[in-house]
């Protein structure tokens, strides 16, 4: 072998790969036809094939040719750099509600208030409620549409367990009623490691239901004054914080509440190592079907809405808001507003929730019938509830869902601002420190005010 | 062969320490992977019971069929082993082709060079994001198995690595060899490769792991449904978010089926690497 | 589009950085000896030469073109569309003038160094171990098992260290064996750090082991031989023939792991709660919440690039200290 070989072989080495790769030219189309190109994180088919009938039957719904990229993972980042790459061609992008105002404020989508004023559809408040809109605007502009119905989340309660002891429990109602609930639970059964309760106090959402009972409403509220108030950093919030750590002192909360997230939290209610958790609603339904044989003797999830307000009423958090909109490089906003109002009928929230036609299930006459394909996707292809006051579903849904959403009238939105993740970070941390005991209640909350006000969280 | 008895003279304490430390190190990280297995091998049901679990209540293999059937994980597996093996072998060559003209001392420029390589390993990833991106589409490399391969195709690691094995083989050998061989390439083809396998198995082996594990490029690249890869579909399943109301729901014995399957090839290709790594003992002592 | 601007720009670029370089660490040693020495040795490799440039423009391409992209971005006013604007130095004024970054370079320093000198000297010894065990299979085992950590990923071993360390975990099983209050360890500000250390020793020992063990494994025998004449005892080869024979391999790893000292992402994210992050924040992790999360390009940028830089700064005092003599 010689020197020139040896240059050869490594030029070649190095060209040959980057030479391969050259064949990537996609073929357009020119049919009359447009293209909408959406880009989705979980709307859609659950693999290649799925994706080819959702995308053929949006088509058909629509009109267009549709064309769904589905990143496999940190779907943040690749929306970032191909709006920073300059759209992309992109007509649709998805993202949720807290993400809304920075990329509004980024200059990355389309104002659409007009185009949903003018949409027969999207403009019909017994379609799309009036407060569904004015949640996800900003500064009295519309920015997004629809992917979803949000759903709450409400307070689990094993009531196999309940059963089984003999527990005198209805709907308690106040906090004292649940404490004495745990105290039953905790002395009856004896499972190594069983808690009567759980929470995620790292993601706070889970508290609702308990600061219900002193009317406080959880996240950065803004008063009729318009000055940012944080209520679960008042004194008057002092009550519910207590009873958290008298829960935590007495071992009736999980003491691992304090770094457990959800994944944790739906694996010990599941399999019968904690008693009450919070979750959504449609959870209920799941941990019912997921217990399979053991349901409804020995594990039975039914949905309650933790404490009342003084008002009689429950206060629960509704999921944020999941959203579609339009990049400002877009050129098919129109045809991307035909898309968003066909998610919005009956027929785009058949495919939202239950599959395509004919792949994920049959349709015989009006007698609907899942295939294997659609079992596997479990009537979720983005959304499991679509957004159309009008949309009745095709299957029944799951065991308890029915009863879970019941409790959906007294759920309200957290509100989503700049400063949330502040909010989250500094709250959760005293939390975190309250509920274990490290600073009083009464010291905790000023310390977590003031760094609220540190942060400008509040005013 | 006299020499391997005599070897081991450790006194009888030294080595009893020796044993102890070990077996600590060896029992923290063995325990890990065997809960990874045992909820791997566990009914659904079972693996949703919070603690370590070492061994699996009842045995089962549903986890594995699950992720199988429903997540058609073959194909990304495929993806993955497909584009891992290609890159290492190139990255192998490059870098022990790179690594060993630096060891040249006299060679003008050589510094800079070198500076030129370790600087790219400081390149922090968020630097880059968004133009990494823009690069790879202007190169038409979305998308396909070759943008795969070529992001990451050369490291400074591999290169100052192999820089450092072959500067490990003495002078003197060099200055022999160019008496029996007249070409630079022979010599290196001839003397060097052969007499630095450890070193050419370790590079391989460490970017075999970068590469089978690396997030980044994937998901940069990517959005082909069929050639995803397979650390990418996993994390999605493991960290499949929780905080909206999504409905996903995948027990733990099949996310840990997963890692399982994910983890396999590793071990093999560690295996193989380590027998290697005992024959390029032998091969090390063969020079007069 | 990148390809046109990178043909007009790169001899600029490429003299740019490299005009500090020469004048620090790396300084070529072309003065004192006749230029006509050089050129000669210059043609005697112009073969090398031709063939490291594909490899060099590989780099160029694929690590220094998006750099540079990278760093202008720094300079402009972080918009997610439409045309960009100068902003000069205002993201570098935010970045600074913001407390957590400060604290971040400071928690991800002290984590870093912590988790690199733990490897380190962990993964030395016990490779030094490992050479000591004389059955085949046995040394194959422990070999392999110390190996496994670092096959997972962060995602998984984060995982399980997070069940490890809860109320019920073993470390906490531990302490009540010894009747010491149980506790959740990773809610204490005071041992964050110290735990995202040890754990991220634990997971990279293995590997820094197989690094120092394929060296140890290529020594000459023929020093053993001699030092056994000499009876030398076990200990005593130890510290005079391999250690001496490994400064090379240690000098390598110190240089990686210098580099590699603000790399911690992966962990504190899988680890970290809200009652621990502002210990275990690092540079990453605040990259991320910036960019990624918040879509604030232009300080995201620009605080990687106040991390190449302190990166930059280190390694050059660090190989200024370790290779000095090397480079004479």
């Amino acid at each position: 072998m010689n020197k020139l070989t040896g240059i050869l072989l490594c030029v070649a080495l190095l060209v040959g790969v980057l030479a391969g790769c050259g064949n990537s030219n996609k073929t357009d189309d020119k049919t009359s036809k447009p293209t909408i190109n959406i880009l989705t994180a979980v709307t859609g088919g659950k693999d290649e094939e799925g994706m080819k009938a959702f995308e053929k039957e949006l088509g058909q719904l629509t009109g267009y040719k549709i064309n769904m990229i589905k990143p496999a993972d940190d779907y943040n980042t690749v929306l970032m750099q191909k709006l920073k790459a300059g759209g992309e061609n992109l007509d649709l992008v998805y993202f949720d509600q807290s993400q809304l105002p920075d990329l509004v404020k980024q200059g990355a989508l389309q104002d659409i208030t007009s185009a949903v004023e003018d949409s027969n559809i999207l403009s019909d408040t017994s379609i799309i409620p009036e407060k569904e809109w004015k949640n996800i605007e900003i500064d009295g502009k519309i920015y997004a549409s629809f992917n979803k119905k949000e759903i709450e989340r409400v307070v689990n309660v094993n009531e196999g367990l309940i059963n089984k002891y003999g527990i005198d429990f209805k709907d308690a109602d106040t906090l004292d009623g649940y404490y004495q609930l745990f105290k039953q639970l905790k002395d009856k059964d004896k499972t190594q490691g069983f808690y009567p309760f759980n929470v995620s106090l790292s993601l706070l959402f889970d508290l609702q239901p308990w600061f219900a009972s002193e009317g406080l409403k959880g996240g950065i509220v803004v008063d009729e004054n318009g000055k940012k108030t944080v209520p679960w950093s008042t004194d008057a919030a002092a009550p519910v914080w207590s009873w958290l750590r008298k829960l935590y002192k007495e071992g009736l909360m999980d003491p691992d509440a304090l770094t457990d997230t959800t994944k944790e939290l739906r694996n010990k209610f599941q399999s019968s190592q904690t008693g009450v958790v919070t979750d959504w609603a449609a959870w209920t339904g799941l941990y019912n079907v997921n217990a399979a044989g053991s349901y409804p003797n020995e594990f039975k999830a039914v949905a309650h809405g933790g404490t009342k307000n003084k008002d009689g009423a429950y206060m629960l958090t509704r999921g944020a808001a999941s959203l579609w909109g339009i990049p400002s490089t877009s050129k098919n906003a129109k045809e991307a507003m035909k898309v968003l109002e066909t998610l919005a009928t009956q027929k785009g929230g058949d495919l939202l929730s239950v599959g395509a036609k004919g792949y994920d299930y049959t349709d015989d006459n009006g007698k609907v019938e899942l295939t294997e394909k659609g079992k596997e996707a479990g009537m979720d292809h983005g959304a499991p509830f679509p957004i159309s006051e009008k949309y009745k579903s095709p299957l029944p849904y799951n065991p308890g869902v029915e009863d879970a959403l019941g409790f959906l009238k007294y759920a309200s939105t957290e509100s989503y601002l700049p400063e949330t993740a502040d909010y989250t970070t500094i709250v959760s941390k005293e939390a975190i420190r309250m509920v274990k005991g490290e600073v009083s209640v009464e010291d905790g909350l000023k310390e977590m005010r003031e760094n609220l006000k540190a942060k400008k969280v509040i005013d | 062969m006299y020499l391997r008895k005599n070897k081991n003279q450790l006194s009888r304490p030294a080595r009893l320490l020796n044993r102890f430390m070990l077996i600590i190190l060896f029992i923290s990280m063995i325990i890990p992977f065997m809960n990874v297995l045992a909820i791997a091998f566990s009914t659904s049901k079972n693996s949703m019971v919070p603690g370590i679990t070492l061994f699996p209540k009842e045995f089962s293999v549903e986890g594995f069929v699950l992720i199988w059937k429903t997540q058609n994980l073959w194909l990304p597996f495929l993806n993955s082993l497909f584009v891992t093996t290609v890159g290492t072998f190139f990255q192998v060559l490059l870098s022990a082709l790179v690594g060993y003209i630096l060891t040249k001392k006299d060679l003008p420029f050589r510094n800079l060079i070198l500076s030129f390589v370790l600087i790219t390993m400081m390149i922090p990833s968020e630097l880059t994001l968004v133009s990494i991106y823009s690069l790879n589409r202007d190169l038409g490399l979305l998308n396909t198995y070759s943008g795969l391969i070529v992001n990451g195709l050369m490291s400074g690691f591999g290169i100052i690595l192999m820089k450092n094995y072959f500067e490990a083989i003495p002078q003197s050998l060099f200055e022999a060899a160019q008496i029996d061989y007249a070409s630079e390439f022979k010599i290196f083809f001839k003397i060097y490769l052969p007499m630095s396998i450890p070193g050419l198995v370790t590079v391989g082996f460490v970017s075999f792991v970068s590469k089978w594990n690396s997030l980044l490029i994937p998901v940069t690249i990517i959005t082909d449904q069929n050639k995803f890869t397979l650390p990418v579909v996993l994390r999605s399943l493991i960290f499949n978010s929780t905080a909206n109301s999504g409905t996903t729901f995948i027990a733990p014995n099949a996310i840990m089926a997963g890692i399982v399957i994910s983890v396999l090839p590793l071990i093999i290709a560690y295996i193989i690497a380590q027998r290697f790594l005992v024959s390029g003992m032998n091969l090390g002592s063969i020079k007069g | 589009m990148i390809l046109v601007w990178i043909h007009e720009n790169t001899p600029f670029l490429y003299s740019m950085i490299f005009w500090h370089v020469k004048g620090g660490l790396i300084y070529m040693k072309c003065s004192s000896k006749s230029k006509s020495a050089t050129l000669r040795k210059m043609k005697k490799y112009r073969f090398v030469y031709i063939m490291l440039i594909p490899l060099l423009l590989y780099f160029c391409i694929f690590s220094y073109i998006p750099l540079f992209m990278g760093l202008i971005q720094s300079f402009q006013k972080s918009k997610l569309l439409g045309v960009a604007e100068w902003s000069g130095l205002e993201n570098y004024r935010e970045l600074f003038a913001d407390k957590e970054f400060m604290a971040s370079l400071g928690n991800g320093f002290v984590i870093g160094l912590g988790t690199f000198l733990l490897t380190f000297i962990g993964g030395l010894i016990l490779a030094l171990l490992l050479n000591e065990i004389r059955n085949k299979h046995l040394r194959s085992l422990v070999q392999t098992t110390t190996y496994l950590p670092y096959l997972f990923s962060w995602t998984i071993v984060g995982g399980i260290w997070v069940y490890l360390l809860s109320s019920h975990g073993l470390a906490n099983g531990f302490l009540s064996a010894l009747s010491v209050k149980p506790m959740q360890f990773l809610t204490e500000p005071h041992y964050a750090k110290l735990i995202m250390v040890l754990t991220g020793a634990w997971k990279d020992i293995g590997y820094t082991a197989v690094l120092f063990f394929a060296s140890i494994v290529v020594i000459n025998s023929n020093l053993f031989e001699a030092a056994q004449i000499d009876s030398a005892s076990r200990g005593k080869q130890m510290s005079k023939i391999i250690l001496p024979e490994l400064v090379p391999t240690m000098k390598t790893i110190c240089l990686l792991g210098i580099i590699g000292l603000f790399t911690n992402f992966d962990q504190v994210y899988v680890m970290g709660n809200p009652a621990i992050i502002d210990s275990v924040r690092t540079p990453l992790l605040y990259i991320f919440e910036k960019g990624i999360v918040r879509f604030d390009i232009g300080v995201a940028t620009s605080a990687s690039v106040v991390l190449l830089l302190v990166t930059f700064l280190i390694t050059l005092v660090f190989h200024h200290l370790i290779f000095k003599k090397e480079w004479k």
